[in-house]
């Protein structure tokens, strides 16, 4: 093409890279808005359809206070009171005082869908009226134009599904437009452009590329698919909220104060985001997709920069103000700058950026889909774990995708490679932003603890740091047609670090936002100890208080916790395949069209054995502090303090804390050592690497030490004799306590190394250490390698195993035992404050109102009942008084017994003292039910005697009961009989 | 009473700018007030999938269309583009009905003068060649004369 080289600077071909490399993930980034919307659209009905039946919910609360909840307990307490809300006597009280939701999910839900489709499909027919489109065919009195666009049609690739093509005669810019749907796209050229067909044929060309491009990237679809379900979200969701909170703001009759101002802004804050959110990240998706557009127009012929202003290639950089201005303003614009569009035609590397917005913006999307979705009524834990693997998923490959591309374009430019530390960084911040409106922790402007959300950055910035060291690792040693597969499987262990995260945060992590609790005697009983615990914790117990509370104690399966280890078994067993190419691979060659004969990649990675050697190190290491800490353990005072063979269970809660310390602390070191020494190349993986090798000898040094325990004389601990017997079938919760530190183990290795990592300085003091690259040609040494590798990752795969399996077990158990002791009991143990007299009046009150008054009417009617047919038998003549008994009584036996069962299925009396009484006077009516019942077989005058006394005992102690109640002096006190 | 408008802008069109004969072929069938709106305004909005905000060609059926229907509508009055006339343009738009081809007044002196004034005017405006310009004016002129010629012969 003579038009399409005129004029142009020649490309720098060590620069130029084609932007196929790697798929852009806008695709999924789109998908994540349809979630989103989705999600809003949810929650946001069922705060419409609640904000119609509050009068109902105000009274749910009842039905909480009857049940025992202290409200002078707090958040904390309240969020621990989940496990009462299983019982029936809760689900019975909730049906009759909140609305059944359930429902909504699935009217809303395809109701949404059928607007959005249905407005998907009128849009292109709106737009053509709207904008008075004509049909080409009608406009085209030369007979040039249709030849001249069928011949376009097929350059662009897409003969196969020609678009319409309109014309707007009105329009006297150049520009064009593509619309419509994913199967049936239109284009709409401007009257201007159709006049330059014969005065520019060059701009007339680039300029319907470009739409064209639009289509053959699959682009209308699913751009208009949005615009469809953004309006659908606006009129049927947004507007009637909106309309819903300001009538509710003006018919209030409570006072508006400034001090429950938050509670207005939270109502007001998820509906602003989401709406932020969208325009944003739509905005931002397209900008890259017209750049993409660009570049697949200029592949197929397209003059370059012809159909740019001429102003496009002015790239003087104003001052820092006026910059900063425009860059602000474009955040809004669907279309990047004119200058930045031409650049990206000689070098592509605005859509190979992994810059802040992007990562914000997912990580904003991620964040304010999970804080909805686990506030959905009815989430169960399974949705729970379901929601975030899917969600994490989402985030993981956008912003994953948005990463490796960016460092493949670094690798293949010889650019600075990213860090990930910046994409980690914003990805973090934008995640935990909607944390801070989540209704569940907030009855203030923050959360109590905001700096717990830090824990969710923390390892939003572990995941993308490893993403971008392992896509390094992976792309410069990478054969084959494509990296798509690489990149895909290189993503799976972020993706299940930031699943477990999320998990671990809607379940675990989020009451650590409202405040910090720990129970010793949960810890206890979790590895299987009982005994009392210590009013004051040691050192030891308190450290152990802080290592359950982080992501990665609870090794149970469906946590996903068995994600973590893979962050250093899956580099690893990279490292250990790996084969550097000797000359370039297909997709090396593919990426970089321009060069004839591309040399393969530089950066051949270390030796194995330079990163397992401090592994092995940091692994004995610990087997001997293990073995200090058992010698300590063994001449301490406390220590078989109670007599032979009996350990005091705080002592052995520090001996076991003590062990996890050494195994987390060994874990930490190495690999906060290694990032500091050696190749400066790829800290974090070298370091996760020498840390989970360091924790797997320890592990298995720990195993054998206390096997063999018992045989060491005086360093003996926990057996005196020298005997083979599984430590697990002497602590059944053991293996439970020692898989625990591997998972904190593993999260503090990472994010030390990835710290040291970052700052370059401290390696300077130390002489740079020598390292050998891996062997390019030797077999013998790859041989070596590969069976090295694959020995310790088998290894440790089954240590994953076997941990994740004990722990599943454990916990599978646990839940089979907690019949009697709920864990909210036990959780709430060591915090909740005293019920004072005001809550248990309080209390009463609402048991009262809930159930407890109908129950007391319902004795007096049984009772009255009873006497109805006692007083006919006594008035009838004396020989009658049995046949006239028989015939009156029996049948109000029935409600002595209807009232016993629905008492019984009833709360119990949320104080203590009351429940006594309770239970008395329950005892007492079944067995004048039981009297009743034996009396209506032959009755005697014995066993009619019988049932009186037994009524009036049971009415005793209903009195009894009633004066305790009157103690609180409660308006609906039972009457006195 | 002379011809429509349409009419006479396209044969200006013919002579001065056979390329944009599509684009006056597209007017037709449009309400001759509304063609007026869209072409003083022009560009389109910015789209989703739109090439981006592109350069505004200098339309020479713009700047005629333009100058025609601004002196013709001082010509009839202010009061047919008032409120009313844009109800019936509504409401013609409302019911589908074609819209009719308004004939345009009769051009005195005085208004062949203001038509020559404003094509100079806006071409100039739309960053035209100043000789293209004038050599737009007197062929609008000519063209609106031979209208006038043939009324005042009938």
């Amino acid at each position: 093409m003579s038009a399409a080289t005129a004029g142009e600077a020649p490309a720098d071909h060590s620069t130029v890279v084609d932007e196929r490399v790697l798929g852009s993930g806008t695709t999924l980034r789109f998908v994540l808005l349809l979630v989103l919307f989705a999600v809003g659209a949810l929650s946001m009905s069922l705060d419409l359809v609640n904000a119609f039946t509050y009068d109902r919910h105000a009274n749910a609360y009842l039905c909480y206070l009857a049940a025992g909840d202290n409200p002078a307990a707090g958040i904390q307490q309240q969020v621990l009171f989940s496990a009462p809300l299983d019982s029936d006597a809760m689900k019975d009280c909730l049906a009759r005082y909140t609305t059944n939701l359930s429902w909504v999910p699935f009217v809303v839900t395809p109701a949404l869908i059928a607007a959005g489709y249905g407005l998907y499909r009128v849009l292109p027919v709106w737009k053509q009226r709207r904008s008075r489109l004509v049909p080409l065919d009608g406009v085209d009195v030369f007979g040039t134009l249709r030849p001249l666009l069928d011949d376009l049609v097929a350059t662009a690739g897409i003969a196969g599904r020609p678009p319409r093509i309109l014309v707007n005669p009105t329009a006297a810019t150049t520009g064009a437009v593509v619309f419509g749907t994913s199967r049936r796209a239109t284009i709409s050229l401007d009257g201007g452009l159709l006049v330059k067909s014969r005065t520019d044929p060059a701009r007339f060309r680039a300029v319907v590329l470009h739409e064209l491009a639009h289509i053959y990237n699959s682009d209308v679809g699913i751009t208009y698919a949005t615009v469809a379900m953004w309006r659908t979200f606006l009129v049927l969701v947004l507007l009637p909220q909106i309309v819903t909170f300001a009538h509710g703001a003006a018919v209030s009759t409570v006072p508006t104060s400034w001090g429950r101002a938050y509670a207005y802004a939270h109502v007001i804050a998820q509906p602003f985001l989401i709406s932020l959110l969208v325009y944003l990240t739509r905005a931002d998706i397209l900008r890259t997709r017209e750049i993409h557009a660009d570049l697949t127009a200029a592949r197929r012929g397209a003059s370059r920069h012809s159909g740019f202003p001429a102003a496009a290639r002015n790239t003087a950089g104003p001052s820092y103000r006026v910059r900063a201005w425009a860059a602000f303003r474009q955040l809004w614009r669907t279309h990047p700058s004119w200058a930045i569009r031409h650049r990206s035609l000689t070098d592509p590397a605005p859509v190979f950026q992994s810059s802040a917005l992007p990562m914000f913006l997912t990580g904003a999307a991620t964040g304010m889909a999970s804080v909805r979705l686990h506030n959905l009524p009815g989430s169960s834990l399974l949705m729970i774990r379901v929601q975030a693997l899917l969600l994490a998923g989402l985030a993981m490959t956008i912003t994953g995708a948005l990463l490796w591309r960016a460092v493949a374009y670094a690798v293949l430019t010889g650019r600075r490679v990213p860090t990930g530390w910046n994409a980690g960084l914003w990805f973090g911040a934008g995640l935990i932003v909607p944390e801070m409106t989540d209704p569940l922790v907030n009855d203030r402007w923050l959360p109590t603890h905001p700096e717990a959300l830090l824990i969710l950055a923390a390892v939003c910035v572990l995941a993308l740091v490893w993403t971008a060291q392992y896509a390094e690792l992976r792309i410069r040693t990478a054969r084959g047609h494509t990296l798509r597969w690489a990149m895909l499987w290189g993503i799976a262990p972020p993706w299940l670090l930031l699943s477990y995260t999320l998990n671990w945060w809607n379940t675990d992590g989020l009451t650590l936002a409202t405040g910090w609790f720990y129970s010793t005697s949960v810890t206890l009983k979790a590895i299987g100890l009982t005994g009392v615990p210590t009013l004051h914790p040691s050192l030891p117990s308190q450290i152990d208080a802080v290592l359950f509370n982080l992501p990665g104690h609870n090794a149970a399966a469906d946590t996903l916790w068995w994600g973590l280890p893979l962050l250093w078994i899956v580099p690893l067993a990279l490292w250990g395949a790996v084969r550097p190419p000797l000359r370039a691979p297909a997709w090396l060659t593919r990426a970089r069209p321009q060069v004839p004969d591309p040399a393969p990649l530089p950066g051949v990675p270390p030796r194995l054995v330079h990163v397992l050697r401090p592994g092995l190190i940091g692994g004995a290491v610990c087997c001997t502090a293990l073995l200090l800490v058992m010698a300590v353990t063994a001449h301490s005072d406390t220590w078989f303090s109670a007599g032979p063979d009996r350990v005091p269970a705080a002592a052995m809660l520090d001996y076991l804390t003590e062990i996890k310390l050494v195994l987390c602390g060994t874990g930490v070191l190495t690999a906060a050592v290694v990032a500091v020494r050696g190749d400066s190349r790829y800290p974090l993986l070298r370091g996760l690497i020498a840390a989970g090798v360091a924790t797997l000898t320890g592990t298995v040094g720990e195993w054998v030490l206390r096997t063999a325990d018992g045989c060491f004389g005086p360093l003996n601990v926990e057996r005196t004799f020298c005997r083979w017997e599984n430590p697990a079938d002497t602590w059944p919760g053991i293996p439970i306590a020692l898989g625990q530190p591997l998972g904190p183990a593993l999260v503090l290795a990472g994010l030390t190394a990835a710290a040291l990592g970052a700052f370059p300085s401290l390696r300077r003091s130390r002489a740079e250490v020598k390292t050998e690259a891996i062997a390019k040609t030797s077999r013998r040494a790859q041989l070596a390698r590969r069976l090295t590798a694959s020995a310790i990752v088998t290894a440790a795969l089954l240590q994953v195993a076997t941990v994740t399996a004990q722990a599943t077990i454990a916990v599978a158990t646990s839940h089979d035992t907690s019949t009697t002791v709920s864990a909210s009991d036990l959780w709430a143990e060591d915090t909740t404050p005293r019920v004072s007299v005001e809550t248990a009046r309080l209390q009463l009150l609402a048991w009262a109102r809930v159930g407890g008054v109908d129950l007391f009417s319902q004795t007096v009617a049984a009772r009255n009942d009873l006497r109805k047919g006692f007083e006919a038998a006594l008035d009838a003549p004396p020989a009658d008084f049995l046949s006239v008994y028989a015939a009156q009584v029996p049948q109000t036996c029935g409600g002595f017994s209807a009232l016993v069962r629905k008492a019984r299925a009833f709360f119990p009396v949320p104080v203590a003292e009351g429940q006594h009484l309770w239970t008395q006077f329950l005892e007492r009516f079944e067995s004048t039910y039981e009297a009743c019942e034996a009396s209506t077989q032959n009755p005697t005058f014995a066993k009619a005697d019988t049932v009186n006394i037994s009524l009036s005992r049971a009415i005793d102690a209903y009195n009894a009961f009633h004066r305790w109640a009157s103690r609180f002096e409660a308006p609906t006190a039972p009457p006195r009989q | 009473m002379g011809r429509a408008l349409l009419s006479v802008v396209r044969d200006v069109v013919i002579t001065n700018a056979p390329e944009e004969l599509p684009l006056v072929v597209g007017l037709n069938g449009l309400d001759d007030a509304e063609i007026g709106r869209r072409l003083a305004r022009g560009r389109t909005s910015d789209e989703p999938l739109g090439f981006g905000a592109g350069e505004v060609v200098a339309l020479v059926t713009s700047v005629v269309w333009m100058a025609i229907q601004t002196t013709a509508n001082e010509v009839v009055g202010a009061a047919a583009q008032g409120a009313f006339g844009r109800l019936r343009v509504t409401l013609r738009r409302m019911f589908r009905r074609t819209p009719s081809a308004a004939p345009l007044p009769h051009f005195g002196r005085r208004e062949l003068a203001e038509v020559h004034r404003r094509v100079l005017e806006l071409a100039r405006d739309a960053e035209m060649d100043p000789s293209r310009a004038a050599q737009l004016a007197d062929s609008v002129i000519s063209r609106l004369v031979l209208d006038t010629a043939g009324d005042s012969g009938e």
